[in-house]
């Protein structure tokens, strides 16, 4: 039995003026057609030098956001030095951190597929997805890859031993595309999977979608337009957005949260050359990026940090990619060993030699949790899964750019920090130092990032119905994630498809 | 080193340097003690209502049971000796030469010396006391300070912005202190700074509506702060009435 999934469509009301505005009427001018018409994809404005273009209202939210942000800091800097307090590089450091995430974000970000000149090009791409227990969903998945507006494609469809009727969709859909290869193999997890799809594709570009995922049209002519823009762009990553946010407050406010961390934080990582993650439901990879840790990373024994692993290798640094291959086998494998963060892991791998380049045009959607005991065991394998690749592209990350590097390492650092950090903010500062001020004080701040966060995302995408969920996810990543950390290394060895 | 020696290494050092840094949230039991030493500071020049200005100042003072120390231009105080002698002993007085004059603007050393020493001499006049603190008028001095200020007997210097001077062993010896501008900041500024070792010295001048001051020091009551003269602050008696 299928279902067919409706993807959102958008109707063009912008309220700005000037060199911004459009409409989607007939009556629209004709030069802005193309750009209305990405629009209808990728539901965020897009300038031709790539930039995301808000309006004016915008600007004025960002620019308060940031002076607040910069207000508090310099108070904070001028309280400590008066009385020497120790807490200074800490309470300067986190503040800094969202400084540069937002700055860099919103004035540096360009999408680099705007800057392709000439046609796109016509290399063969393999397209594979790894399933498993997609029954009813996967139809569309397949479906939405065929009517990509990028026509060279092979797509290889790789059934881990799914035990519901996912297998027979696929054969039956096989009859319909001939360029659909459908594999049936026993169950042993995502990444060798994935592997069976690169060993059996031919592609010098591989495209990895999650089974849940549903590509816009437009998103893999999106990457390989990313991709002619330069040989050193190893991996590319997708906008993902959620596709079942409807349903309850969870989705909603995971929706929220999804925006931010694609179309601000991705745009920081990716201004650097440097997304740390090319997340599962849609990475493209060059298959020379990652060709030599396939057969390492497709040796696991878990199921996480598989996106992060191939991101991470694409982008080190020459001289770490030669320790890598000559020092690191049993490291690799000893990663590799593990599917709790399969895409962190090929991500970090690439990370080694290329760049790795967030493109906001390549849209899909994607299922997200819709209750709390799902979402907590999916985070819980996120987190162990980034700790894991954390731990490798620690060694090399103090090479890259120093302000990414800053964030990498605070981000990294906070992973472990945050439950000590909200102890001592919500319970030993009230009640044992009698700082009243200071659980109000952090609390205030979070509600605050939130929001900014929240309207930007509406700025961005004017008929996003779910901004105002952001300052709500805030406070449960602020309150309820940062003790994730504690199954996440109690079950650290755990392995399993932890998905579904 | 193997690569995976170096990942250890790389994520002990992150953790060490993560939990260093959160470590002082955890150091201090209790930050409401002791209690951060505060002098309220006001100088005192020429204006029409200084008589009341005065006066209302001792006042509220006096009403909050508050330490503080005033410094008066000392042809004011021959002008209104009730200026002075209005302040209770929990005030200590001090003079800011006689004409409010820019020190360094003068050149000549004696005519330095005679603003300095008659300034004070005006100010214990009037009041029947004897001065030994002293505040520059607009925090002006230069290499005399020290000299013109042990040749008038003055034994406190508070003309600086992140220190005070006291004459300790036959010399003036510098002595931190956060030093702010009490019309620039609100008393939340000061009812939220973390405890530091150096005394907050809080400065106003006779322009401050004395409501102003009379809230300012109503909020300020409110915190951790001990109030505290220059006396109190220097460990020895600045003014001594006789």
């Amino acid at each position: 039995m299928s279902t067919t999934i409706e993807l959102p469509t958008i109707e063009l009301k912008l309220d700005v003026k000037g060199d911004m505005a459009a409409t989607a009427s007939p009556q629209a001018k004709p030069e802005l057609d193309k750009e209305d018409d990405l629009y209808n994809h990728c539901h965020q404005r897009i300038s031709k030098k790539g930039r995301i273009l808000v309006s004016r209202k915008a600007w004025v939210v960002r620019a308060f956001t940031l002076a607040a942000i910069v207000f508090f800091m310099v108070y904070n800097i001028k309280v400590a030095l008066i009385s020497w307090d120790p807490l200074i590089i800490y309470s300067t450091l986190m503040p800094i951190h969202t400084l540069i995430v937002f700055v860099v974000g919103w004035l540096f970000f360009k999408n680099r597929a705007a800057g392709a000149t000439g046609e796109v090009p016509e290399d063969l791409v393999s397209v594979i997805i790894p399933v498993f227990n997609q029954e009813g969903l996967i139809e569309n998945v397949i479906r939405a890859i065929f009517r990509s507006s990028y026509s060279n494609l092979e797509v290889v469809a790789v059934n881990d031993g799914s035990k519901d009727n996912t297998g027979r969709e696929l054969d039956l859909l096989a009859i319909e595309y001939p360029e659909l290869k459908v594999i049936h193999q026993a169950n042993g997890g995502k990444r060798k999977a994935v592997a069976t799809g690169f060993y059996a594709s031919h592609g010098s570009f591989v495209v990895l979608i999650d089974s849940d995922s549903v590509v816009d049209e437009k998103a893999i002519e999106e990457m390989m337009k990313t991709f002619s823009t330069s040989s050193e762009v190893g991996a590319t990553v997708g906008n993902c957005k959620v596709l079942n946010a409807d349903k309850n407050f969870l989705t909603k406010c995971q929706d929220a949260w999804y925006d931010y961390a694609f179309n601000i934080h991705k745009t920081t990582e990716s201004t650097f050359g440097t997304v740390l993650c090319c997340s599962g439901c849609l990475a493209a990879y060059r298959r020379e990026a990652i060709a030599r840790f396939i057969p390492f990373w497709a040796a696991a024994n878990v199921q996480n940090s598989d996106d992060r692993d191939l991101t991470s290798y694409t982008m080190a640094s020459p001289w770490v990619k030669s320790e890598l291959t000559s020092l690191s086998g049993r490291m690799m494998k000893a990663m590799s060993q593990y599917d709790d963060a399969e895409d962190r892991g090929l991500t970090s791998q690439t990370l080694t030699t290329w760049e790795t380049v967030y493109v906001p045009t390549a849209v899909v959607y994607t299922e997200v949790p819709e209750k709390a005991k799902a979402y907590i065991r999916q985070q819980t394998r996120w987190k162990k899964g980034y700790i894991r690749s954390c731990f490798f592209v620690s060694v090399f990350f103090w090479k890259k750019n120093p302000l990414m590097s800053l964030v990498f390492y605070t981000e990294f650092m906070s992973t472990f920090t945050s439950p000590a950090v909200l102890f001592a903010i919500y319970f030993y500062a009230p009640f044992i130092q009698h700082l009243h001020w200071l659980p109000l004080t952090y609390f205030a701040g979070q509600l605050l990032i939130g929001l900014a966060a929240g309207f930007d995302y509406k700025f961005r995408q004017p008929e996003a119905k779910y901004w105002k969920y952001k300052p709500l996810m805030n406070m449960i990543a602020s309150l309820v994630l940062p003790w994730l950390i504690v199954p996440a290394l109690w079950t650290y060895r755990k392995n399993a498809w932890l998905t579904r | 080193m193997r690569l995976k020696h170096a990942a250890i290494l790389t994520t002990v050092l992150v953790l060490v340097a993560g939990f260093a840094m959160i470590s002082p949230l955890f150091l201090r039991l209790d930050r409401a003690e002791p209690k951060q030493k505060v002098m309220l500071s006001f100088s005192v020049s020429e204006s029409d209502d200084v008589v009341e200005w005065c006066k209302a100042l001792s006042s509220i003072l006096n009403g909050y049971n508050v330490g503080a120390t005033v410094f008066i231009v000392g042809e004011v105080a021959e002008q209104y000796p009730q200026i002075v002698s209005c302040f209770g002993d929990k005030v200590d007085v001090g003079s800011q030469t006689y004409d409010n004059i820019d020190l360094t603007s003068i050149a000549d050393y004696s005519l330095k010396l005679e603003e300095v020493k008659e300034g004070k001499i005006a100010v214990d006049g009037a009041g029947n006391l004897y001065s030994r603190v002293f505040r520059a008028p607009f925090g002006a001095t230069d290499q005399d300070i020290y000299s013109l200020l042990s040749r008038s007997g003055i034994l406190a210097d508070f003309s600086y912005d992140n220190q005070y001077n006291l004459y300790e062993d036959g010399q003036f010896v510098r002595h931190n202190a956060a030093v702010y501008e009490g019309r620039d900041y609100s008393p939340d500024f000061f009812l939220t700074l973390p405890n530091i070792s150096e005394p907050l010295i809080i400065v106003f001048d006779s322009t401050c509506p004395i409501s102003s001051i009379e809230s300012f020091i109503s909020e300020l009551k409110k915190g951790h702060l001990e109030f505290r003269n220059a006396s109190q602050l220097a460990g020895f008696t600045l003014t001594s009435r006789r």
